[in-house]
């Protein structure tokens, strides 16, 4: 394990190793795209706008890639941050919000918003309002349905997370194919895509949120350690289950509705991440989040990168390429978990 | 002493109207080792998760220390009172270290992060349970005996006054059993914990605990010492199971045996209504005694000392038996009845056992029966069994004896050699 037995030192490893990685991978989003661009030029052109030289002329890296690239932290650092969370609360290691149908709830909030154009409205503020009142109505529905004489069984917890999923992503397409909106674009962005005509609105909208949710996601995070022993001795050491449930899973949809109203549905960066990190770092929450999230969002924003820089100036959706990557690795856990 | 845990007159259950404790009481004092013990369903795990603070009972309450455990917060609760369970599962990759530590988290805040200090008593705490080698391991990858011990150390971490077990050992072979009872009896005493354990088996229960709870059908059937508690019928009262109860010869203690299976009288394959009369003493005769009385058949016995556990194991099976005060050499009106018993028998054992001049006049028995026409059968036994304090008279007798009569290496061979004379 990276950093030795103290949860301070491997706290403080994570965020230096993975700290400098993310800066070197932001430079690598910066450096990518169809107009190719000197490390010289990129740095004049952010210069020029935080010293506000006032010309307000369009650039390339100010208006275009330094707001998607951090979106694609940012959105990175939250989807992994929630896997992690939601493993940690439900003791298994395939739960993260897409496979738990957070992100397929949040889907249909968003996309109706959008089909009532909404996104002009209130700054934008109003999708993931949206989002995050339709993924916390598909948890609940999923908590229903996996609730059994009280006690929540994980297995069928996932089932249900990919049944309610389907039907949320049913009811989402029906919507959306009786709507006269742009379906293209609407679809475009469902199947999980940073490009977007004003990112930094939506950078704006998806950093606030996502800041309170991984704030209060570590303000947990002792107590869903405890949660690795189960429910019942959780509750022996201290920790309200009930609570904890509540509070996890409202600031994992909270952050995810926000992630979903920006850029669609990227899945598996909350499965894949925790997964490695917990090799690396150990499997005590506080490192797991931390590095969870700095990881995630290098990951997010290299998969971004390559999704820009693969065809240019063609691009593929970020959703299928985490998808690529994630889905084959799903399976590894799932087959060697025996479950 | 004062009580530390209360249950007042506590009813609960999981689903409505079928309570698993119907009005239940039950008070613990500081200090005390109480057993639950009960069959399966009897409600001691429900007790012990109603006393945890895990379930909340449907009327009456739970008093840690004259408080209801559910006017204390979760984590004022888990201050005094730590839960060793059956088992443990951890989903993760967690270091035994990691999860004794997370006996600290109803002592610190939710951004505490764990100091030398913690870590130290960890180890401490580890080095308590003897697994301070285990310190840098995966909680999965190590034995269940192993767990359970860091269990226990995480137990201990939370400072507790009260420590519940909820059959701490039933996941564990006999070996891990031991040692983890005699771990936590330990650590009882040096820390001066009240610990509450339910445990499946009465023989550890009655081995570890100064008091031992009986619950049957979500009551309490007996409670107090495990002498007084630990009897043949309330055994079969409530387990509905024939076991014997012995005391431990180093301790004291009750412990249990499984009394030989019901025999059938009317065996057919055996031969009706046989009678066997066997000459035994000095515990020689136990195995002989339940294979006749197992085959249906009539036994008699005798004779033997009171006290002797051939004696016991005649009065345990009500079998008829010439019994002589302990100690003293067998009288002859014993010697006559003994005669009595055994020219009235169909078959006569002689099983392997040491003589001496106050049971020689077991083989002079033998003997005369044996010349009276019955049919005499020797169990055989070792050397050692059959030693010879007598000066030589013995074991003139017994050589006699061999001359003539038949002889059964086992238990089973006796059987069938008596069954085919008798067919």
């Amino acid at each position: 394990m990276i950093g030795g037995t103290s949860v301070a030192r491997r706290l403080a490893a994570a965020a230096a190793l993975l700290g400098a990685a993310l800066a070197l991978s932001i430079a690598v989003g910066l450096a990518t795209g169809a107009v190719g661009m000197t490390p010289q030029g990129i740095l004049a052109d952010i210069q020029a706008h935080v010293l506000g030289d006032g010309t307000g002329a369009a650039s390339v890296i100010w208006d275009l890639r330094l707001p998607r690239v951090l979106l694609a932290a940012v959105i990175g650092a939250m989807l992994a941050a929630g896997g992690a969370a939601l493993q940690g609360l439900l003791g298994n290691p395939l739960a993260e919000p897409y496979t738990v149908g957070v992100s397929s709830g949040c889907v249909l909030g968003a996309s109706v918003a959008m089909s009532w154009g909404l996104d002009a409205l209130h700054g934008g503020w109003l999708i993931p309002l949206a989002a995050f009142v339709t993924g916390a109505a598909a948890v609940a529905l999923v908590f229903a349905m996996a609730r059994r004489a009280g006690r929540l069984d994980v297995n069928t917890f996932l089932l249900s997370g990919i049944i309610v999923g389907s039907l949320f992503w049913a009811v989402t397409t029906f919507i959306l194919s009786a709507s006269h909106e742009d379906i293209a674009r609407i679809f475009l962005w469902l199947a999980g895509s940073l490009t977007s005509p004003d990112p930094w609105t939506y950078l704006g909208i998806c950093w606030k949120v996502a800041a309170v949710a991984l704030a209060g996601l570590f303000w947990f995070a002792r107590d869903l350690n405890a949660f690795a022993l189960g429910e019942e001795q959780a509750r022996q050491l201290g920790v309200e289950p009930e609570r904890l449930k509540a509070w996890v899973i409202g600031l994992v949809t909270l952050g995810t509705a926000a992630c979903v109203a920006a850029a669609g549905v990227i899945g598996f960066v909350g499965l894949i991440v925790p997964h490695g990190m917990r090799r690396l770092f150990g499997a005590d929450q506080r490192t797991l989040l931390v590095s969870s999230a700095l990881a995630g969002a290098c990951l997010l924003v290299l998969a971004d990168a390559l999704a820009r820089g693969l065809a240019p100036p063609r691009e593929i959706p970020i959703g299928v390429i985490t998808a690529a990557v994630g889905a084959p690795i799903f399976l590894a856990i799932l087959t060697r978990k025996g479950a | 002493m004062s009580d530390l845990l209360t249950i007042e007159r506590v009813t609960a259950g999981y689903s409505p109207g079928r309570p698993v404790l119907r009005e239940i009481s039950l008070s613990v004092k500081r200090g005390e080792f109480v057993g639950v013990a009960g069959p399966n369903g009897s409600g001691k795990s429900t007790l012990v998760r109603v006393a945890s603070r895990s379930l909340r009972p449907w009327e009456g309450r739970a008093l840690l220390d004259g408080r209801d455990v559910w006017s204390l917060g979760a984590r004022e609760f888990a201050r005094r009172t730590a839960v060793v369970p059956q088992e443990t599962y951890v989903p993760f990759d967690l270091s035994a270290l990691e999860t004794v530590l997370l006996g600290r988290h109803p002592h610190a805040g939710p951004l505490h992060l764990e100091n030398a200090a913690d870590e130290n008593a960890a180890i401490e705490a580890l080095d308590a349970v003897g697994a301070a080698g285990l310190a840098r391991r995966s909680i999965r990858e190590i034995s269940g005996g192993e767990r359970q011990r860091v269990i226990v150390a995480k137990a201990l971490m939370q400072e507790p006054a009260l420590l519940l077990l909820d059959e701490p050992t039933a996941h564990l072979d006999v070996a891990h059993q031991m040692e983890v009872l005699s771990l936590v009896s330990r650590l009882a005493k040096e820390r001066e914990l009240t610990v509450v354990a339910v445990l499946h088996d009465l023989n550890l229960a009655a081995a570890w605990c100064q008091r031992i709870v009986v619950m049957h059908g979500g009551q309490i059937a007996a409670d107090g010492a495990p002498n007084d508690v630990i009897t043949e019928p309330m055994i079969a009262h409530v387990w509905q199971a024939r076991m014997w109860v012995k005391r431990h010869p180093a301790t004291g203690r009750p412990f249990l045996l499984p009394a030989p299976p019901p025999f059938e009288p009317e065996d057919p394959r055996n031969g009706h209504g046989l009678r066997v009369h066997v000459i035994c003493g000095g515990g020689s005769g136990g195995p002989a005694l339940s294979a006749l009385m197992d085959a249906g058949w009539s036994v008699t016995c005798g004779v033997v000392n009171v006290g002797d556990s051939d004696e016991e194991m005649c009065r345990a099976m009500n079998i008829p038996h010439v019994a002589e005060a302990p100690f003293c050499p067998v009288s002859p009106e014993r010697a006559s009845a003994n005669l009595r018993l055994a020219t009235e028998a169909d078959a006569v054992v002689l099983t392997a056992f040491c003589v001496g001049p106050g049971n020689l006049d077991n083989l002079r028995t033998a003997l005369a029966a044996m010349e009276a026409g019955r049919r005499v059968i020797y169990l055989r036994g070792t050397d050692e069994q059959t030693a010879d304090f007598t000066g030589g008279e013995g074991a003139a007798l017994l050589a006699k004896i061999r001359e003539r009569a038949a002889e059964a290496a086992s238990v089973d061979e006796l059987r069938a050699k008596i069954a085919e004379r008798a067919a």
